[in-house]
């Protein structure tokens, strides 16, 4: 029974809030860890906190295309499974190179 | 909208061509090693006019496949502008790849697919195809940028491009689901008719939404406060690529914020338009001022290309069908105009190794053609008549005037004479400095010819600015309907 | 009298020089001689099409003779106003009067600059440049819409920017073009809003039909009083203007005989020009046009003071022609339209002649600096004569050209306003004692050396100063004639006729009614030559000493030597505080105050975690906390202008 209520609910802002909060938990991990591996970390966060958002307002929201959501969702954990690999790609280019991934000491080029 | 799906696959050709040629690149590259290093450009640029011409065959037709890629002149537009951008950035490569960049193959197939990203994005009528084609374009240009393995600049250039560029996607999702979860729909028409009857009251998600949306393609067309990656990736990436970026990259992303905005988000423009006037004023100050103490020619180009970047956004804070004809006009001229730099800057460094503005002295002695090329780039980017910059600047900011914003031309007035000092600094180096060294350099034929072609095309838009105009506004004529 | 003349050829009158600017950069640069010769042909011809042009204007009173526009660009717009440029020409009195002085005095400095040019390794590209100068003048005075109008504008600028820089080898010479160029932009900022402006209330480009509208009281006048200040803005930095004024006197680095063209005929004077095109405006907008008297005024008497400092021969004609463009601006403001054109007319020819007798000085002597002259008049006596001519036309002694046109403006004056007219009447003693002091140091007394000539350059042997060829010569002789005489072309009102029909119906009767004021002219023709006499007394018989006054006033002295400061002022504050200060502040808020902001953000993440470490955040981070902080603040506005 408790389960019933429980499940009666969740409604759409608690899944959102939960969205907000794990979106925000993404970004100060996306721009405070120094490691470039942890900070794209932060992002795949920021962007599972995107897919949750998407799937509550599929589920939710009164849609003429209520699958739309769903698809989206889909296409962004493609898209960031190719993110992580250029991503790696990258960082291992600048490991060669600096023997680093501290994005704090990558900093060649400014002003 | 009608419920039948039009999935005419022959619609697509150009794209499908597109991707064929990059295959075909490719395949030059693993089997024909011999063919590769003196020909790929040029089989590639051909292939890249070929499809141009091709892509002609859709002037005036007005289609759209299922309902997500629309086919109409605005596409037409872009294909066209794109394909052309591409084939010129591949020209310029040639010897710079050739020199200095190993796996020639890549980087043109990536070029390639890059376009084919830059399309679809002016082309898409859906939010998700959208972000597909920004994406598509982007994470070429993350690796591109990168292309110089053995420069450390590069590599830095390119993984600061990456992460910032991932961070704002996420931005600009988090963004499109809002969006999605106010409108109910991830098509622009659905947007449109949702907001149609105005929104009632304040609705959070929206403008949380237009929020987001704003920093993510602000990161992507580089408006102040977003455009700090601009100058670091400029100067990281291989010149061509360079040139790339503040090419197509930034067009791209002015296509895709255009056809949103005017076809999805036109019902509410209140709730948008103060954010982009903001963003055009302060984008338009700080990328002229700080340009004024660069001293790397890249990284100005960068903070010039930032305060070009705030004239177009203007035209977007006034979204009308003028604005949006002479946002195109200006865009085209702006184009044209910095690859002709461009151009003259990628043939420079080739002889001489050279990047900064202080070692460009003398440029007028050694290489007459180029100095001259380049000083009529620079003369066009201030926005001196007969020049492109002129009549586009003109243009742009007599519409954004007229749709209400004199004090957003005023600010771009007053920015344009800023402009005109730095510009200036650099043909005082080309013309009147001494040289370093002294004789004349050979600058290979092609790459005079070139030069020598975009510089017209400098002067022809400046003086008949009316051809490309009228073209603009066939493009443009469909999106306020 | 010629038939009427058809709109082809008054076109051909801009196509000649741009012919001549495409044959000389594509085929004949490496032919010197032939391009010298190209570019005095089509001027001559496009003299005697500009004869012509007068011709006919006479005929219709000075009307605007009736050529269509030739549509251009039209942008289409479904709300609000059509965006229409269109070619058209203009030609009325004004622009047949203008055209008269651009051509014949162009075709006289291209002549003198044969001789004066001879031998310079950059013959070709100086005429390139004087041809693409021609045209951009010659447009400016004839097309019809004020965009055009701009477009020429700014290609005059361009074009003097490359004939000031000429030299570009001489750092002073690069810089004095830069400033140049930078100087009148700046002023241009003004112009192009002012056109801006005026599109967005009326929707047109077309200055007769701005100046109808606003005569018929159809744009309001505070509209009308902005777009005035903004045209004058764009009239004060090329027209050298107080405070505008300062690139000038440095553009005297470019070869003298652009100075001649250029910063005494042409270019200076289509600020001028543009004010007395929009001149109907000015009648609407009173407010607008007293500032143009008074910083006419200003200038005219501030630019006079100056000139009697300096002692480069160039300078001194410099800012006698800030002085005397400000005698123009001060007629205009008055409403003195007719005495203003004329006095540009007239200055024109004697500016001209004193600037070429001042390259035939230098030719011989290598110098311009006028202390190492002296004793010149009985070596260069052709050079002496027209000299002479030319200034006393200058300070205004009856018979000559500048007395008439003058004296037209003192009388406007007078009628007008009466402060103005004494700081007039004061330039007139002023420009009478600084031309006389240029002329005793220059042709009397001992020779005093010369200079030795430099590298590249013209080399003339300076320990045996001689009269120059006659290619010099000639344009100088030719030019005294109308230095001399045309000041009776408007004797009996002929002038005035012909310019008064360029303006609208309602704005010519409000012209004034050009009266002879014996007393006026008496008075100032005593005035002048007061003038003259003091700078006998202190220059040519050395009765008094320059010294020992300008030991007594020796604030005053420096403040004029140093310019009033206002080069310091520009280039201390201007330019390198605000702007490159400005610019290098905001590179430096770019670096590191957002840093700190940003690593306070990231502080505000890491709730309390190790405070040093915050310092060392990583450049990408900053980026990016950057711009969350930015997205913040958008978001923090929309609660701000959406109330929940």
């Amino acid at each position: 029974m408790s389960i019933v209520l429980l499940a009666a609910r969740v409604d759409l802002e608690h899944v959102l809030i939960v969205g907000a909060v794990l979106f925000a938990i993404g970004l100060y991990v996306a721009l405070s860890k120094r490691n470039a591996v942890a900070v794209l970390m932060g992002i795949e966060l920021m962007l599972n906190a995107v897919n949750l958002t998407f799937i509550a307002f599929a589920r939710f929201v009164e849609s003429p295309r209520p699958l739309d959501g769903h698809v989206f969702v889909i296409f962004v954990i493609t898209v960031a499974a190719a993110e992580a690999a250029v991503a790696l790609a990258l960082a291992v280019a600048v490991y060669r190179h600096r023997e680093t991934i501290d994005v704090g000491k990558i900093s060649l080029l400014r002003w | 909208m009608s419920n039948e799906l039009n999935l005419d696959y022959t619609l697509l050709t150009p794209e499908f061509c597109l991707a064929g040629l990059a295959a075909i690149v490719l395949g030059i590259d693993l089997f024909a090693p011999q063919v590769r290093k003196e020909w790929l450009p040029y089989i590639t640029a051909a292939g890249l006019i070929g499809i141009l011409g091709l892509s002609l065959g859709w002037v005036e037709k007005e289609s759209d496949f299922a309902g997500i890629i629309a086919v109409d002149n605005y596409t037409t537009f872009f294909r066209v502008f794109f394909l052309a951008t591409a084939a010129v950035v591949v020209l310029m490569s040639a010897q710079f790849v050739r020199d200095r960049l190993k796996n020639p193959g890549e980087y043109y197939a990536l070029l390639v697919v890059s376009t084919i990203g830059a399309i679809y994005m002016a082309a898409s009528r859906e939010l998700l195809t959208a972000y597909i084609s920004l994406e598509v374009l982007s994470f070429s240009l993350y690796v591109l940028v990168s292309f110089a393995r053995m420069d450390p600049r590069s590599n830095e250039g390119g993984l600061k491009y990456m992460l910032l560029g991932a961070f704002a996607s996420a931005l600009l999702l988090y963004g499109l689901s809002f969006i999605y979860g106010s409108a109910g729909s991830t098509f622009y028409s659905d947007i449109a008719a949702a907001y149609a009857g105005g929104t009632e009251s304040f609705d959070l998600a929206l403008l949380m939404g237009l929020v987001l949306l704003l920093a993510g393609l602000g990161f992507k067309v580089a408006a102040v406060p977003f455009h700090m990656w601009t100058p670091d990736a400029y100067e990281g990436a291989p010149l061509p690529i360079t040139a790339y970026l503040s090419a197509t990259s930034k067009i791209a992303g002015f296509a895709l914020l255009l056809r949103l905005f005017s076809s999805a988000f036109m019902p509410v423009i209140d709730d948008w338009q103060w954010m982009f006037a903001a963003l055009a004023a302060l984008t338009m100050v700080l990328g002229n001022l700080v340009a004024l103490q660069q001293s790397n020619i890249k990284r100005l180009l960068a903070y010039s290309s930032i305060g070009q970047v705030g004239y177009m956004l203007m035209a977007i804070a006034a979204l009308s069908s003028g604005t949006a004809s002479a946002l195109l006009l200006h865009m085209s001229g702006y184009v044209v105009t910095n690859l002709a730099a461009f151009s003259c800057i990628i043939a420079w460094y080739n002889l001489t190794d050279k990047e900064e503005i202080a070692d460009m002295r003398g440029m007028a002695e050694r290489a007459p053609l180029l100095a001259a090329a380049l000083t009529a780039a620079l003369f066009s980017l201030s926005g001196m008549p007969l020049f492109a910059g002129f009549f586009t600047k003109f243009i742009l900011f007599q519409a954004v005037a007229d749709e209400g914003f004199l004090w957003l031309a005023v600010i771009a007035v007053v920015m344009s004479f800023v402009s005109l000092y730095y510009y200036l600094m650099v043909i005082k180096e080309l013309y009147i400095s001494k040289p370093e060294e002294e004789g004349r350099l050979q600058v290979p034929l092609s790459v005079t010819g070139l030069t020598a072609a975009l510089a017209a095309g400098v002067f022809y838009v400046g003086i008949f600015p009316r051809h490309l105009f009228e073209v603009a506004q066939e493009a443009t004529n469909l999106l306020f309907v | 009298m010629l038939p009427e003349i058809p709109e082809g050829v008054v076109w051909s009158i801009l196509l000649l020089p741009i012919g001549s600017f495409i044959t000389i950069l594509m085929v004949t640069r490496p032919y010197p001689k032939l391009s010298g010769y190209m570019t005095v042909g089509t001027i001559g011809l496009a003299f005697l099409f500009a004869l012509w042009v007068l011709d006919s204007v006479i005929a219709s009173d000075g009307q605007a003779l009736p050529f269509q526009s030739h549509e251009w660009l039209t942008i289409n717009s479904p709300v609000g106003h059509d965006l229409v440029v269109n070619l058209g020409l203009r030609v009325d009195g004004l622009t047949a009067i203008m055209l008269l002085v651009v051509t014949s005095v162009s075709l006289l400095v291209q002549v003198y600059s044969q001789g004066y040019m001879a031998g310079d390794t950059g013959y070709s590209r100086y005429f390139v440049f004087m041809s693409l100068f021609t045209t951009s003048m010659l447009g400016l005075i004839m097309v019809d819409s004020i965009v055009v109008l701009f477009v020429f504008w700014e290609l005059v600028g361009l074009s003097s920017y490359l004939l000031i820089g000429f030299w570009f080898h001489k750092p002073a010479a690069a810089k004095a073009a830069m400033k140049a160029f930078i100087v009148t932009r700046l002023g241009d900022v003004g112009l192009l809003l002012a056109i801006i402006l005026i599109w967005v209330k009326t929707g047109t480009f077309d200055i007769a039909e701005i100046q109808e509208l606003a005569v018929a009281g159809l744009i309001s006048v505070n509209v009308l009083t902005v777009f005035g200040l903004g045209m004058f803005a764009g009239a004060a930095g090329k027209s050298a203007q107080f405070p505008l004024h300062v690139w000038l006197p440095d553009a005297m680095e470019g070869p003298t005989p652009v100075s001649a063209l250029i910063h005494a005929a042409t270019m200076v004077v289509a600020g001028v020009y543009l004010i007395a095109r929009m001149f109907p405006i000015y009648e609407v907008a009173d407010d607008a046009r007293m500032t143009i008297a008074a910083i006419g005024g200003t200038t005219a008497l501030i630019a006079a003071l100056l000139a009697l400092v300096v002692v480069d021969i160039k300078r001194v004609l410099a800012y006698s022609t800030i002085s005397q463009l400000g005698y123009m601006m001060l007629a205009l403001g008055l409403g003195g339209y007719v005495a203003a054109i004329f006095h540009l007319l007239t200055h024109a020819f004697f500016k001209a002649l004193l600037f070429l007798g001042s390259g035939s000085v230098n030719h011989a002597t290598n110098t311009f600096d006028m202390r190492k002259m002296g004793g010149l008049r009985k070596v260069m006596p052709w050079t002496y004569a027209t000299f002479l001519i030319a200034s006393l036309s200058l300070a205004g002694v009856f018979p000559l050209a500048g007395f008439w046109s003058k004296d037209e403006i003192l009388s406007d004056a007078w009628g007008e306003q009466q402060a103005l007219f004494w700081v007039a009447l004061g330039v007139v003693f002023l420009t009478a004692f600084y031309m006389f002091r240029a002329i005793f140091m220059t042709f009397e007394g001992e020779y005093q050396g010369g200079e030795e000539p430099e590298e590249e350059g013209h080399g003339g042997d300076p320990a045996h100063p001689h009269e120059s060829p006659w290619v010099m010569i000639v344009p100088l002789a030719v030019l005294a004639v109308p230095a001399v005489l045309i000041g009776f072309a408007n004797i009996n009102g002929g002038v005035e006729h012909i310019l008064a029909g360029a303006l609208p119906a309602e704005t010519r009767e409000g012209l004034h009614e050009f009266q002879f004021n014996w007393a006026i002219a008496l008075g100032s023709s005593a005035i002048a030559i007061a003038g003259i006499v003091g700078a006998y007394l202190f220059y040519g018989a050395k009765v008094l000493s320059s010294q020992a006054v300008s030991k007594a006033v020796r604030p005053l002295h420096i403040l004029l030597e140093r310019k009033y400061f206002l080069d310091d002022l520009y280039e201390g504050i201007f330019v390198n505080r605000l702007l490159l200060g400005g610019a290098a502040l905001l590179a430096w808020f770019d670096t590191n105050i957002v840093d700190g902001v940003a690593n306070g953000v990231a502080g505000t993440f890491r709730f309390g975690g190790s405070g040093l470490r915050l310092l060392q955040t990583g450049q990408v981070q900053v980026y990016g906390a950057m711009a969350f902080a930015g997205l913040l603040l958008a978001g923090g506005l929309v609660f701000l202008l959406n109330p929940l």
